[in-house]
């Protein structure tokens, strides 16, 4: 069987389905399907509130610590790998709750080509006392998600992603699946659709995960870098026993990897669970499998840029809420504009 | 759609894809509450372009064409992003305004519409008729109006005593215009002279499958030396010096001497070619003036444009004035020059404007629509002015059909009532035709570079200064005049496939 017909085999028939039942039994009555009597007649806000917080990692005492980096030998063996990203944006706002929009992309390469690519969203989500009524998230936690979008948007990001991981390492077997960011349990996460059982799935299929991060904020492991970037080829050092210890609920094996034989190319945290134990076996099918261009492979490149929000879908949205949903729209900066004046705006 | 900016005398509306709008189109702009409205007409159309957009696009058909995709939108927010990507704008300028649809057009538009409030739509032809206040007594109807089916119709009064211009493109519909002016004015009486090149106007009478029309018997073709033939005495002396200075490049000494001849034989009542032949070879002259006089009379005489001997000839030549009161109802002479040699075309159009001036001139005849296709082929730039500003106030109402407008002088270009432009898309030509000063050069070159095959864009009088976009119809005639081909196919070009 050819790469395409496996991925029309496995993918195809109900797939999109398998995602949007296991995302809907996720995410309860947020994804209403009747937001449009919901929304109709409140009065909303559009807005978007970002909140980030920078957390801080210890940085220290690791000055001694050994690490040897490994050979990538590039393993051209046909091997699906599928990258999957998303993006969630803050909408709008009403008296009762918050409106949040989901994107996803999923896409699919082997033999070092774009195989196929899956669009998932957008995908309306209002957030309510409702939804953290019936969900068994921590009250208090509940609480801060109704007030920071930015912790909201986690949570959806983190339940949509393993919906799509879970129906992805259901129906694939000896693949790959890349996942953007650390492998790692989130209090987030649908106690029916966690990370660990992500794991525990792909590991009956014969499938390995990889958690890539762009950055990390341990900065100790910046120390360790320039062991690889130093090196002709495509390497990797096993740092688990640095990163374990600064953080207790880290999956997999954590490598730092360096995809490429150049000098300039980027050094990644990968958190690795392969099938058969075999980290080194799993990259070099990775590279064997997708482009790689500054260490970085292009399936998660392309499945980003698809999740991304584009202006015109943010105003079509916008669009879409306040013509089709009778909402009344609330125009802040006019209040602004009329109080301040328009120069002061 | 809405008004989204102004600058000057020009508006950019925007609109939807499904807003289908032709370049030409007129937009009635009602303000319901200062109740004015504003008449606009659309000369281009653009897309709604941004960055953002730009970049959402680019980054959308990367991603297409890496691979295959599989789309889940349970919003279909791609379509809607799909229409605010192809959201376009449209350049319009202002034509005038009128206080509601059904009054008069005012020039008055120091006024700005609401953004918010106004209200647009298309015009008809019927309002823009009624706002126009356009009327007349001899309608020609000129074909449908852009893309719709209202018809169009121009008056024959418009054209009456006007200069006119057909300008366009090789194949773009020129000469198919100008058969339907013809008919239509044929067909309101009119008595017109054409200056047919390629043999194309004889099928006037004639219908398509081959019967004759009832325009037929106002139809008659001349061909120089057959049945288009004058005697000297007829024509005259000024007609004839006019042919000899500017058809045949006379010098003047010789001229004077050309004179003394005609006035001798003109008193002996001798006026024939053979007597004007025994005189140059007679008479006392320079040897130089001689041999002037003999290459100028060997090229009228091989013309057969003139009758040898009058009095004994059967056939009297050609009298203007009696083929018009021979045909009261209205009469298309149509000159045929296309086997002509050049030298011989000169000849022909100089003798019978002249003759037809001095006839103008004593009321002898009733005034004449000239159609002259491509007249630079047979009249000299200088004689351009000549015909535009003393013809006309005798009574000769030019039109001139081009495919070459740098031919035309600036003095024809500045002097035009009507023009009626087809697709053109160089870039000199349309920087010429632009220069015309009846309608702004934005709208000319946008909307002439645009035209299909047998749209017109209507400039002038005729359409009171408003330009309009007209599909010319097809005619009900026999199609001469055809390139004639080696190849039986024919390739298609982008003009006709439209």
């Amino acid at each position: 069987m050819n790469a395409n017909a496996h991925l029309d085999f496995y993918l195809e028939a109900g797939c999109i389905a398998e995602f949007e039942n296991t995302f809907r039994k996720s995410m309860k009555t947020c994804l209403s399907d009747h937001l449009k009597d919901i929304l109709k007649g409140r009065r909303i806000i559009f807005d978007s509130i970002e909140q980030t917080t920078i957390p801080i990692g210890p940085n220290g005492g690791f000055d001694q610590c050994k690490v040897t980096p490994k050979v990538v030998h590039p393993n051209e063996k046909v091997t699906s790998i599928s990258a999957m990203d998303s993006s969630v944006l803050h909408l709008a706002r009403t008296e009762e709750g918050r409106l949040y929009a989901a994107k996803a992309g999923v896409v699919i390469s082997s033999g070092r080509r774009i195989r196929r690519h899956f669009r998932l969203g957008p995908i309306l989500i209002y957030l309510t006392e409702e939804f953290l009524h019936n969900s068994k998230i921590d009250h208090n936690l509940g609480n801060l998600l109704l007030v920071d979008s930015s912790i909201a948007k986690r949570l959806i990001r983190i339940r949509l992603e393993r919906s799509i991981q879970l129906v992805l390492t259901s129906r694939l077997s000896n693949s790959i699946i890349l996942i953007d960011g650390a492998l790692r349990p989130s209090v987030f996460e649908d106690y029916n659709c966690t990370i660990n059982r992500v794991i525990e799935m792909s590991t009956l299929s014969n499938n390995d995960i990889i958690g890539l991060s762009k950055n990390t904020n341990m900065t100790i492991l910046n120390q360790f870098e320039n062991l690889l970037k130093i090196l002709p080829y495509s390497a990797c050092a096993d740092t688990s026993s640095v990163i374990k210890s600064l953080t207790r609920n880290m999956l997999g094996n954590n490598l730092l990897v360096k995809l490429g034989k150049n000098e300039n190319e980027y050094v990644l945290r990968a958190d690795i669970c392969s099938a058969n134990g075999n980290d080194l076996e799993c990259l070099g099918r990775l590279i064997g499998n997708d482009i790689l261009s500054r260490s970085y492979p292009e399936s998660l490149r392309i499945a980003h840029h698809i999740s991304t929000f584009t202006t015109t879908e943010v105003s079509s949205l916008k669009g879409l809420i306040s013509k089709s949903y009778g909402t009344e729209v609330v125009d802040q900066a006019a209040t602004r504009r009329n109080i301040l004046g328009v120069s002061f705006v | 759609m809405k008004i989204l900016q102004k600058t000057n005398d020009e508006l950019i509306l925007l609109a939807v894809k499904s807003e289908i709008v032709s370049k030409g189109d007129y937009f009635l702009i009602e303000d319901t509450e200062v109740e004015r409205d504003l008449i606009v007409q659309v000369y281009n159309e653009e897309y709604l372009s941004n960055q953002s957009i730009i970049e959402d696009i680019v980054k959308d058909e990367i991603i297409r064409a890496t691979s295959p995709g599989v789309t889940y939108d349970p919003l279909e927010i791609g379509l809607l992003s799909g229409v605010v990507r192809d959201s376009r704008l449209f350049k319009a300028k202002i034509r005038g305004s009128s206080i509601g649809a059904k009054n008069n057009m005012s020039s008055d538009i120091t006024w700005l519409p609401s953004r918010v409030n106004s209200k647009i739509r298309r015009l008809t032809i019927s309002e823009l008729n009624q706002i126009l206040n356009r009327g007349g007594e001899s309608p020609i109807s000129i074909g449908s109006v852009g893309n719709s089916q209202d018809p169009f119709i121009i008056y024959a009064e418009d054209l009456d005593g006007r200069l006119n211009i057909i300008a366009g493109k090789k194949e773009s519909g020129k000469s198919h215009l100008s058969k339907l002016l013809v008919k239509s004015l044929l067909e309101h009486g009119a008595f017109i002279l054409v200056f047919d090149l390629n043999n194309e106007y004889t099928g006037l009478g004639i219908k398509p499958n081959g019967l004759s029309s009832n325009l037929q018997s106002k139809v008659v073709l001349l061909e120089p030396g057959k049945n288009l033939r004058f005697s000297l005495e007829y024509c005259g002396k000024p007609s004839v010096s006019s042919m000899l200075k500017n058809a045949l490049d006379m010098p003047s000494t010789s001229l004077r001497e050309f004179f003394r001849i005609w006035d001798n034989l003109y008193k002996r009542r001798a006026l024939t070619l053979e007597a004007f032949s025994n005189a140059i070879n007679n008479w006392n002259f320079n040897d130089l003036v001689r041999d002037a006089l003999i290459s100028r009379f060997h090229s009228i005489y091989s013309s057969k444009l003139f009758l040898n001997d009058e009095k004994n000839d059967e056939y009297e030549g050609l009298r203007f004035e009696n083929m018009i009161s021979n045909n009261p109802h209205g009469l298309a002479m149509i000159v045929n020059l296309g086997t002509f040699a050049p030298t011989i075309r000169h000849m022909v159009v100089e003798l019978i404007l002249n003759k037809l001036v001095e006839l103008l001139g004593n009321n002898a005849i009733p005034p004449i629509f000239l159609f002259a296709e491509e007249a630079h082929l047979y009249i000299k730039d200088t004689y351009w002015d000549d015909i535009i500003t003393r013809m006309r106030h005798f009574g000769i109402y030019s039109t001139f059909i081009t495919n070459h407008p740098e031919a035309l002088g600036e003095g024809i270009l500045r002097q035009v009532d009507n023009i009626f432009l087809f697709n053109f898309v160089n870039e000199s030509d349309l920087e010429r035709i632009s220069k015309i000063s009846l309608v702004d050069r934005d709208t000319i070159k946008s909307i002439v570079r645009t035209l299909p095959q047998r749209y017109s864009l209507l400039i002038g009088k005729m359409v009171q200064e408003l330009p309009i976009v007209v599909k010319v119809p097809q005619l009900d005639i026999k199609t001469y005049g055809e390139t004639k081909r080696f190849f039986r196919r024919k390739s298609p070009t982008l003009l006709s496939s439209k």
